[in-house]
């Protein structure tokens, strides 16, 4: 059995989902200059409203209408206290993962008795005609619900509205140069609000997306840190779509692979390849743009490479127990932040209030 | 203004949104259909009500007040610590590796798994430090994402290296009698380690207050360009700020296995005091003294919630509701005489015949 097989890459496309909606909503709030360390709390919020949405009115989109709604709601709250208020938006952020979290789990425990679960069909597939012929890579990507289809063109609109529009360039100078967008015309806390609501509609429907669409029920604390994980995830891109999607995808596809290697008795060959690729792939990428700020990356590289060729040759029979393939998105993510940021440049005016000069 | 004034206004803003977030609570209680007094009431009693509930709520000032502590360590250098689930967990961790490796039952054993646990705090928030310093990776991300790894190493460590032989269940075994805090009023949960953290409660304010240390951090976080002007190496304070943070949050871990009924270590150790304990410091107005009050409410409201369970039914969770009204209420509360209200009210005042509109330009404070 191949561990990349078909199976792997619908789980792949299905896991990534959440983070590509949420990565797009986030991207527009960072670049104006709002961090939500609360995006936690509009997945968890989305994703309890939304099954609560459809337990009370029996309809899927409404549901996921109610997550929107939801995600909407504690941005809202969000935008109150820092965009208005000036509060720390760090602050605030926790604060909205404590409050959400308590929120969504005292709703849960009253109405539910606390697990109870009603439980509902997920959202039906729609299977594109031809495409979904194609073998392989056909019935991953193309027989998937509605909502995984929005996810892939999420964050090229955005990064379309970001880059080709008006409002983009607004955006981009509300995070870059708060008041120098105030002195050129520009409403910078009009447009940090429209940006955060972004972040909370995108938060909420990837919430929703979980519980209404992939599963069916909700369960305490149902977002599991992809909130964080988005924000590394961005972090990682360098504020960029390309960076963030890119992100989201290596994040979500190491989620599917450790659900998947749990199943198996030790680490395939296949997997120590597919790490080996992945290093040298990024050391000639370093190498051929021409993009290496900092020698010791390529010595670090190097050595990581050679170490993990050197299992694709012996194989060694290497078994982890499955709490710690559990922790290994967080691992991964960890890992590739330390090596790829050194120029990193965050938009200057990033958590800043407008106000802040 | 002075200091005084400053430090009233501050009290005035935590109680008004304690009592805010209290309120919200009880309203919440009343929505749902529970009855709303007979709830405040055990509420009440649950925190303060006896010397049993005395005992169980200054037993969870312990994490509270060391947690709340650690967030101003690091704040104070203009670090951000939000991994203190992490942290917590690698003291636990520590401390009971030590306690269980140690046998004899003198009390030497507790001090050396305290430092254990302060340690493993620390070596965690290294790591978020040195890739702070070295990589440019922002804390808020890497202590998070350090957390989940944590909550996973702990459920393996105990269904697997660490778990008590002979046994089914996933826990490590107890540590030994000598590496357990003893109890310090007897007949409730309430240990020695009390003393320890409202000790290290008065030496974190007399760091700050009197101290060359101390004064280094307060000017590396309160404009760091002039710290380093002034000769202080910022990146090696934050650094050890952040390591000091780290091991306070241990010590809490620590104290969670230490100081705990059957003194092992199992899944969700550290319950969840790591975001509360960030409230306690906010409440406090990040002044390490103020934290042992905030830290008693916050810990009575906690206890509280779970006699209300049993009482009346109300789901514990509705605690959580309210601590993050606490967190959200007191940093809001500090902004209010910059925000649109007052400036909303100054404008009409303005706008008042008699008076002369004056407006700075933008830019003009800078």
């Amino acid at each position: 059995m191949n561990v990349f097989d078909a199976t792997w890459l619908a789980t792949s496309v299905v896991a990534c989902a959440p983070l590509l909606l949420a990565a797009a909503g986030e991207l527009i709030s960072e670049r104006a200059g709002v961090l939500n360390l609360g995006l936690e709390a509009y997945i968890l919020g989305g994703s309890f409203f939304a099954y609560w949405t459809e337990y009370a009115s029996g309809s899927l989109w409404l549901g996921l209408l109610g997550g929107v709604a939801a995600g909407l709601l504690f941005a809202a709250v969000m935008g109150v206290a820092s965009i208005q208020f000036g509060a720390d938006q760090i602050v605030i952020g926790i604060g909205l993962v404590v409050l959400v979290t308590g929120i969504t789990s005292y709703i849960f425990d009253v109405q539910f008795a606390g697990g109870a679960t009603v439980s509902f069909d997920p959202m039906g597939k729609t299977r594109i005609p031809l495409l979904s012929d194609i073998p392989y890579v056909g019935a991953p990507f193309f027989d998937q619900n509605v909502l995984v289809y929005l996810s892939y063109a999420a964050v090229p609109i955005v990064a379309f509205m970001l880059y080709r529009t008006k409002w983009g360039l607004a955006v981009r100078a509300s995070g870059e140069a708060p008041t120098a967008a105030e002195a050129n015309g520009i409403k910078v806390r009009l447009v940090r609000w429209q940006a955060l609501m972004a972040a909370g509609a995108a938060g909420g429907l990837a919430g929703g997306y979980l519980s209404v669409c992939q599963l069916g029920f909700f369960v305490h604390g149902m977002s599991s840190g992809r909130g964080y994980l988005v924000l590394a995830a961005i972090f990682f891109g360098r504020w960029r779509a390309k960076g963030a999607l890119i992100g989201c995808v290596l994040f979500g596809a190491t989620q599917s692979l450790q659900l998947r290697l749990q199943g198996f008795g030790a680490v395939p060959r296949e997997v120590w390849l597919a790490v080996a690729m992945a290093i040298v792939g990024h050391l000639l990428y370093l190498v051929l743009a021409r993009r290496v700020s900092w020698t010791a990356t390529l010595v670090v590289e190097g050595v990581l490479g050679a170490l993990a060729v050197l299992p694709v040759i012996t194989t060694p029979s290497v078994t982890l127990p499955s709490e710690l393939w559990l922790g290994l998105p967080y691992a991964l993510s960890l890992i590739v932040l330390a090596l790829s940021v050194g120029t990193a440049r965050m938009p200057s005016g990033l958590t800043l209030s407008p106000r802040a000069h | 203004m002075s200091d005084f004034v400053l430090g009233l206004r501050r009290l005035m803003h935590s109680v008004a949104a304690a009592a805010i977030a209290v309120a919200a609570g009880i309203l919440c209680v009343h929505i749902s259909g529970f009855p709303a007094a007979e709830s405040a009431n055990s509420l009440l009693v649950g925190a303060v009500g006896s010397t049993q509930a005395w005992g169980a709520t200054l037993n969870e000032v312990v994490p509270l007040l060391l947690v709340g502590l650690a967030w101003i360590v690091a704040i104070r250098a203009a670090r951000i610590n939000v991994g203190f689930q992490g942290q917590m967990l690698a003291g636990a961790i520590c401390a009971t590796w030590t306690g269980t490796h140690l046998t004899g039952g003198s009390h030497v054993e507790l001090v050396v798994a305290v430092i254990a646990a302060a340690a493993g705090g620390a070596f965690l928030a290294g790591i978020a430090a040195a890739l702070a310093q070295w990589r440019g990776v922002p804390e808020i991300i890497s202590t998070l994402l350090l957390s989940f790894i944590m909550v996973q190493a702990v459920a393996w460590l105990i269904r697997g290296p660490m778990m008590q032989p002979g046994q089914d269940l996933p826990q490590s075994s107890p540590v030994d009698a000598g590496a357990a805090w003893p109890t310090l009023l007897s007949g409730t949960p309430l240990h020695y380690d009390i003393l320890l953290a409202v000790g290290l409660a008065v030496l974190v304010a007399w760091a700050f207050r009197s101290t060359r240390a101390g004064w280094r951090v307060r000017m590396t976080g309160d404009n760091p360009e002039a710290a380093q002007h002034a000769g202080i190496a910022t990146a090696r304070v934050g650094l050890a700020a952040m390591l000091v943070s780290g091991a306070l949050s241990g010590v809490a871990g620590g104290s969670l296995v230490l100081s705990s009924l059957l003194g092992n270590l199992v899944d969700g150790v550290d319950g969840g005091f790591g975001l509360v304990g960030i409230a306690v410091a906010l409440l406090a107005g990040n002044s390490a003294l103020a934290c042992i009050p905030a830290a008693v409410l916050l810990a009575g409201l906690d206890q509280g919630g779970a006699l209300m369970e049993s009482t009346s039914g109300v789901p514990p969770t509705l605690v959580g509701i309210v601590q993050g009204l606490v967190i959200i209420g007191v940093a809001v509360a500090a902004h209010l005489h910059t925000g649109v209200f007052t400036k909303t009210w100054t404008a009409l005042r303005q706008s008042l015949p008699g008076t002369v509109r004056v407006r700075a330009p933008r830019g003009a404070a800078e």
